[in-house]
């Protein structure tokens, strides 16, 4: 039995010319919350869709909780819910009839639970979907995947519209959930509080490839930022730590980098008294990984994990 | 075996609504105005059910939409929603075939013609009383015809105009024998009939089939 609730391999998914996944690979332990973070058209919504078998990969191989993601086979109905953007119900909907849509679909869904949830944001079982705002749409959309109690739950921007309350709120049933039911959540968004506030895992998506996946707390810990006047040559942190991405500030070089089991100490030995090293929050990671990915890596299309 | 489940037959139900209520209506039109004898080879019902199984297939089979991507993503099978399909689809014709040919059955149509003082009422009445079994008929055929072509042409990662053109002869096919089985007897008849049944199977596990893999893009 696979401890992967997802596993991907050498995954490729093309729309005509475009190449949206180019040979992602990516392993998600069972009973974590792994967030995945990129820029637009990076190919996190192509992701989560073939996990979801809405749309079947152009090559490589995609796994869901031990099953061939391909058009929801028999063995993952029903243990998968999924909660997208343009996924959303006719206008005419109200909750009382998703309530009977989702119940049909997956036999732990828990009409109690989708209730309360609705009734938390003042939402009418008989109010008409197209009549509710976006946040409230959000949080039927939310409410409906929680409910159904999935092992496996994939969210496509969930917080997309909700206030502060609700966004915490949401995170906080979705922590519950996978506490108590052991599921996994796959989560993407672009909000960095959002990923500090619930994730377990982080994985950094860029062209359609993985480029940096990891446990969060293992991030915060290893990842640092190197400035150094003049230039800072590779070979100098070949077997200590893996570059990320770099940039010059004027006369000063500027890398981000990721430890591999060194202290600071050793790296600042290695470069020189003239090295700053410093920690660095996760926004100013990921901006770095997207705004200054080192060209011959991006180029490669190997990941910097 | 497939459960029918009430909320997805509703809302699938709701979306071919425009095909039920174009085909209803012009069912019952045609029954309570046509002036002569209904007769099996009448042209405009013919194309009143083609229109309606049309409609089912395009209002049932709008994939790139996020109403459907909604409903692709709530957990069902693909076998389950091609089984709703199917079911909200005979809803849809019964809708619009019960009522005609309850007009028909009934006298209601006879009775109607016979106050507007058509020679032919009430005397032809029983002469017609089968015609919408022919109906039935071709809405059996069509459906999952239309469906299966549907499907297929929905298809972005395979060929599909072969699909659609062998669909469309064997409709051809088919449509032109219906005319010369019904002068046969004897084996031969029950060999046509038999041919029918297997032509209308195919097409609904093909149409099964393709819809396995079809991908749900909005």
């Amino acid at each position: 039995m696979s401890d992967h609730a997802v596993r991907t391999v050498e995954l490729r998914r093309d729309f005509g010319t475009v190449r949206a996944l180019d040979g992602l690979s990516l392993d998600v332990s069972k009973g974590t919350i792994l967030t995945l973070l990129g820029p637009n058209g990076a190919g996190k919504t192509t992701l989560l869709r073939i996990l979801m078998g809405l749309i079947e990969p152009t090559g490589g191989q995609a796994f869901v909780l031990g099953e061939p993601a391909r058009s929801q086979p028999a063995g993952v109905a029903g243990r998968v819910a999924y909660v997208g953007d343009r996924c959303e119900p006719p206008t005419w909907a109200t909750p009382a009839l998703l309530e009977g849509v989702q119940a049909g679909a997956s036999r732990s869904f828990d009409k109690a639970l989708f209730r309360e949830f609705c009734k938390r944001r003042s939402i009418s079982p008989t109010r008409p979907y197209g009549a509710m705002s976006k946040g409230q749409r959000r949080w039927v959309l939310t409410s409906l995947a929680l409910a159904s109690r999935p092992e496996l739950i994939l969210l496509d921007e969930p917080a997309d519209g909700l206030d502060p309350a609700a966004r915490k709120a949401l995170y906080d049933a979705l922590r519950d959930h996978v506490n108590e039911c052991e599921a996994t959540a796959i989560v993407t968004t672009h909000i960095i509080a959002d990923v500090e506030r619930i994730a377990d895992e982080v994985a950094i998506i860029d062209a359609g490839r993985v480029i940096l996946h990891g446990p969060l707390e293992d991030l915060r810990d290893r990842v640092r930022q190197v400035e150094m006047s003049g230039g800072i040559s590779s070979p100098e942190l070949v077997d200590l730590a893996s570059v990320l991405g770099g940039t010059r500030l004027g006369e000063m070089s500027i890398l981000w980098i990721r430890r591999n089991g060194v202290s600071d100490e050793e790296l600042l030995g290695r470069l020189g008294p003239d090295a700053t090293i410093r920690h660095v929050g996760l926004e100013t990671l990921y901006l770095a990984i997207a705004e200054h990915r080192p060209a011959a890596l991006a180029e490669s299309g190997k990941g910097l994990e | 075996m497939m459960i029918a489940r009430w909320g997805l037959t509703r809302i699938l139900w709701r979306q071919a609504m425009p095909a039920t209520l174009a085909g209803s209506l012009g069912l019952w039109v045609y029954c309570l105005a046509w002036p002569d004898v209904m007769m099996a080879r009448d042209p405009w019902p013919g194309l009143i059910v083609l229109l309606q199984c049309l409609l089912l297939a395009a209002l049932l089979g709008r994939f790139e939409t996020p109403s459907f991507a909604f409903l692709y993503s709530r957990g069902y099978s693909r076998d389950a929603l091609w089984g709703h399909v199917m079911l909200a689809s005979a809803l849809s014709v019964l809708a619009a075939l019960v009522p005609a040919w309850l007009i028909v059955r009934t006298g209601l149509r006879s009775h109607l013609h016979d106050l507007l003082q058509s020679p032919y009422f009430p005397i032809m009445a029983p002469r017609e009383a089968w015609v919408p079994l022919i109906w039935l008929g071709l809405y059996v055929l069509l459906v999952p015809a239309c469906h299966y072509a549907w499907i297929r042409r929905a298809q972005p990662t395979r060929g599909s105009q072969g699909g659609s053109l062998a669909v469309v002869g064997i409709l051809v096919a088919l449509l032109a024998g219906f005319d010369l089985v019904r002068r046969l007897d004897g084996w031969f008849a029950w060999l046509c009939g038999l041919l029918y049944g297997a032509v209308v199977v195919c097409l609904l596990l093909g149409g099964r089939s393709l819809h396995r893999s079809l991908e749900v893009r909005s």
